[in-house]
């Protein structure tokens, strides 16, 4: 996989390109299975290698109880991937400390954006044609959270079933998932002004889209929005409170 | 796949629910501290295989779909017993048998969840391979980038420009793809 293809990747991903790059990327993807698994290397690297949002609060916890249940508790684990990060993390840490008397605390949207986003199970509906194993494959990758490698294949799909609201709904998902906010909240406003069964949930999809995104402002207005009959009117009422102000 | 009643405890891991991890410690933590203590280890060693493990459930749990279909004690043995393994392995340089499976039957359920994490946790294994024959640098800068902070801070913090840092990691990552899929395991990993 050479740089130059990385960095696509990675402006993709990060939904640095403009529509057109967009387009002509997941064009590319779509005709090339070999380019697809690249990228689904690349990604998975990257994902094994990453801690999770809320990992550093669960180490606190295991420590806690390691100190409560084992009498020598435990240590970090030896291993030179551990030592850098280790060093890093010190880095990390120092560099921190320097910073924090001068930037204001960040709000945990993040943490709560990865408490809170969590996606149905995409079962889509086999009619025993030709898309059936597209829609195997897509809804696959969906189901494993492997978002950038589902997106072609769902857009593909949809090309051939344009009414599937449910695919429209995961596209967007995917759209959210990568950083392509505008695109995700453009399908969400539709579904969420119209009359299909995923209108309430394309308006919690828009909250999360401002979650993601950081803006505070907006995902308050747009919680206090949700009615006591919507089915995510807890969930809501729930985040309004963590919601930093 | 109907997620196994004991299939809470992951959901546990993944959301830091302290009130059900404790249960976790309180009922399974004796048991493989004692299987580690009976097999060389020291009571730190049971804590530390212990932890890792709990983590490498939360990560799996976490980045992708893992649902548990076994009772959580048999598939928390299988996993501990075979790191632990590994670990006296590395640790003596030769292959070891180990004692303390009494009572632990693993069927072929329990086979089928192991292998899921199993998968996951030889891929790592074999990309930290793959870094650890990197430079210095590309393995520092993947390394920062991977701790979650944006590129800019990461650039700030080795003292390079964002673009300079930016060009660098793609041509890091270009080398540790190459050599990964170089690798003679790569494909049985199913990547």
């Amino acid at each position: 996989m050479e740089p130059e293809w990385i960095d696509k990747a990675e402006r993709y991903m990060n939904g640095e390109m403009n529509a057109g790059e967009r387009t002509e990327f997941e064009t590319e993807l779509s005709a090339n299975a070999e380019l697809r698994k690249d990228l689904e290397l690349y990604n998975s690297i990257n994902k094994t290698m990453s801690g999770t949002p809320n990992e550093n609060e669960l180490r606190d916890t295991l420590q806690q109880m390691n100190k409560k249940y084992f009498a020598g508790g435990a240590v970090l684990k030896k291993g030179s991937f551990k030592k850098w990060l280790a060093v890093a993390a010190s880095l990390i840490l120092l560099i921190s400390i320097g910073i924090y008397f001068l930037l204001p605390a960040k709000p945990a949207a993040e943490k709560l954006y990865a408490e809170y986003a969590k996606h149905d199970l995409l079962n889509i509906e086999q009619r025993g044609n030709t898309t059936d194993s597209l829609a195997t494959e897509a809804a696959g990758k969906f189901n494993d959270k492997k978002f950038i490698e589902a997106l072609p294949l769902l857009q593909q799909y949809l090309q051939h079933r344009p009414d599937d609201i449910q695919v429209k709904f995961s596209i967007a998902v995917c759209y959210l998932e990568t950083g392509a906010y505008l695109d995700a909240e453009k399908i969400f406003s539709a579904t969420a002004s119209g009359q299909t069964a995923y209108a309430e949930a394309a308006k919690w999809y828009l909250i999360l889209t401002a979650l993601k995104q950081k803006d505070i402002n907006k995902c308050k207005a747009l919680a206090k929005n949700i009615t006591a009959s919507s089915p995510y009117f807890t969930k809501a009422k729930a985040l309004l409170e963590k919601l930093p102000d | 796949m109907t997620p196994h009643p004991d299939h809470r405890y992951i959901e546990a891991l993944k959301q830091n629910d302290s009130v059900l991890i404790e249960e976790i410690y309180s009922r399974y933590a004796g048991r493989i501290k004692q299987l580690v203590l009976k097999n060389s280890g020291t009571e730190t060693d049971a804590a530390d295989l212990f932890q890792e493990v709990l983590i490498e459930l939360h990560r799996k749990a976490v980045q992708q779909q893992f649902i548990l279909t076994c009772p959580f004690d048999a598939f928390l043995h299988l996993v501990c017993r075979s790191r632990w393994i590994n670990e006296l392995h590395k640790r003596k340089g030769r292959t070891v048998t180990i004692a303390g499976d009494e009572g632990f039957n693993s069927n072929a359920d329990v086979t089928a969840n192991y292998e899921a994490l199993h998968i996951y946790e030889e891929r790592k294994n074999l990309v930290e391979e793959k870094l650890a024959e990197l430079g210095e640098g590309c393995r520092n800068l993947l390394t920062l980038s991977w701790s979650g902070k944006p590129l800019q801070e990461v650039a700030a913090m080795l003292n390079f420009t964002y673009a300079y840092v930016r060009k660098k990691k793609t041509e890091c990552m270009s080398k540790l793809i190459s050599l990964v899929k170089e690798a003679p395991g790569f494909n049985a990993l199913k990547w």
